[in-house]
């Protein structure tokens, strides 16, 4: 998951806060080591209950309608060049993931990828590299976590961030940090560049939230779900270990 | 409205039994021939409305799928804890509401089509079939069934989507309910959500 933050800008005081806060973090990461397959998955379900539905509240009152505007206002070809430079300015975070999980061919690729839509795509606002053969991957500092062996640790909701986990959670201040935007310092460019980069991620979630209030009889499960599950697609990349729910005994 | 209903029967006569599956058609075949009946709904979806495409469906996804199967495993260990009746009536609003979700969701169409890429057979009665859905734009969500067989007939027992198994994400959903509420609520959601795609057609 590739969401683009809205960037902690700022100098000295800052910066070093952040790299306390990741170095803890990343520590934290350590507890999450609970193994594939356990029953309880979600510990904290109450705590959780409480911030998803804080989360679903809060999207509709704020990201919602704006989301929607976008979509209705923006042509399409425009949203995706937006969609495009987003992802090409997170796009750093995958080579170096490719990288930590010892991917070092992908990350040859990746680099070339990141290259040629800065330049030739003009700043990442066009995805010339697929057209030339390059695919898009996705990596982030959570998969590595898993790929290195961590399982995902309990579930949790993030407030305003959404579902994430004890093994993921580490990944966000991670993709926060390697985003170019994140080292510039004009607020003037970064507020109106972050704002769009979360309206720009709400706005790719519109048709996954309908879908979600459409199926789901526990919207809550669901996600939570879904999410894990998807977690476990990406670590794998596309290609996980199968759950056999018929060994189970039938009479 | 009545005139396109004795259209509809009529056809309906016409075509099934010439494109119902033979007994032994292997997995490929099965969910060919069920993705096959889902591109036809959405071709015909606005002619055919909800309840058009309900019908069209339901005897297609009782064949393909072992729904009295989904649905005991998709309430886990609690299975063993129902009477007779409650299986019965659990087997028999699931299915329905497994024929309604395709009735909902498979309602427009704008080439798409679909794409088998492989099979694999895990044992002698269990297989995967990988597929693509392909978008009118060039995107694609894989679509892998996985199928079991039951005397002599391969059934889909689960489908999952770019990665993400329907039978895990019901499962989740159901114990979790019947964990909180119990059977009766478990029940009275799965016909709120039939209830919800009857009236809701989204146009």
């Amino acid at each position: 998951m590739n969401e683009q933050l809205p960037p902690i800008h700022g100098q000295g005081m800052q910066k070093v806060a952040l790299a306390i806060f990741l170095a803890i973090v990343v520590s934290i990461s350590g507890c999450a080591t609970t193994p594939q397959g356990e029953q309880n998955v979600d510990p904290f379900e109450t705590v959780n209950r409480g911030f998803f539905q804080f989360n679903r509240d809060f999207d509709r009152a704020f990201l919602e309608p704006v989301a929607d505007a976008y979509v209705e206002v923006t042509p399409r070809p425009v949203r995706a060049s937006v969609s495009n430079f987003f992802d090409n300015l997170g796009y750093l975070n995958v080579i170096l993931n490719d990288f930590l999980q010892g991917k070092a061919r992908q990350g040859f690729w990746d680099t070339s990828r990141f290259v040629l839509n800065s330049t030739v795509g003009l700043a990442g606002l066009f995805d010339v590299a697929t057209a030339m053969g390059l695919e898009e991957h996705n990596e982030d500092f959570g998969q590595t976590l898993g790929v290195w062996g961590a399982g995902s640790g309990p579930y949790l909701v993030l407030p305003l961030l959404g579902p994430s986990t004890v093994r993921d959670a580490p990944g966000i201040p991670v993709t926060a940090v390697t985003s170019p935007l994140f080292y510039v310092d004009q607020a003037a460019v970064t507020v109106p560049v972050g704002g769009l980069g979360v309206v720009d991620a709400r706005a790719r979630q519109v048709g996954a939230f309908q879908f979600i209030e459409e199926a789901a009889l526990d919207p809550y499960v669901f996600t939570r779900e879904a999410y894990l599950q998807r977690r476990i697609f990406l670590i794998y990349d596309g290609n996980p270990p199968r759950p056999d729910f018929f060994e189970e005994e039938f009479e | 409205m009545f005139r396109s209903r004795i259209v509809f029967m009529v056809l309906a006569l016409v075509i099934l039994p010439a494109t119902s599956v033979a007994q032994q058609d292997g997995p490929i075949a099965v969910v060919e021939h069920f993705q096959d009946i889902l591109i036809e709904v959405m071709k015909n979806a606005r002619q055919w409305d909800y309840e058009g495409r309900y019908e069209r469906l339901a005897p297609v996804v009782r064949q393909t799928h072992d729904l009295p199967i989904i649905a005991r495993v998709a309430v886990g260990r609690y299975w063993g804890q129902f009477t007779e009746e409650q299986k019965k009536l659990l087997v028999d609003t699931f299915s329905e509401l497994s024929i309604a979700t395709y009735a909902f969701r498979f309602d427009s169409y704008s080439d798409q089509t679909f794409k088998t890429r492989s099979e694999e057979r895990l044992n002698n009665d269990q297989a995967v079939v990988q597929t693509l859905f392909v978008e009118s734009d060039g995107d694609t969500r894989r679509f892998d069934y996985m199928l079991r067989r039951t005397d002599e007939d391969w059934r889909i027992v689960n489908i999952i989507v770019d990665g993400v198994s329907d039978l895990a994400l019901k499962r989740a959903e159901y114990t979790s309910i019947l964990r909180r509420e119990g059977f009766d609520s478990l029940i009275t959601r799965l016909e709120e959500k039939i209830a919800q795609y009857s009236q809701q057609d989204s146009s």
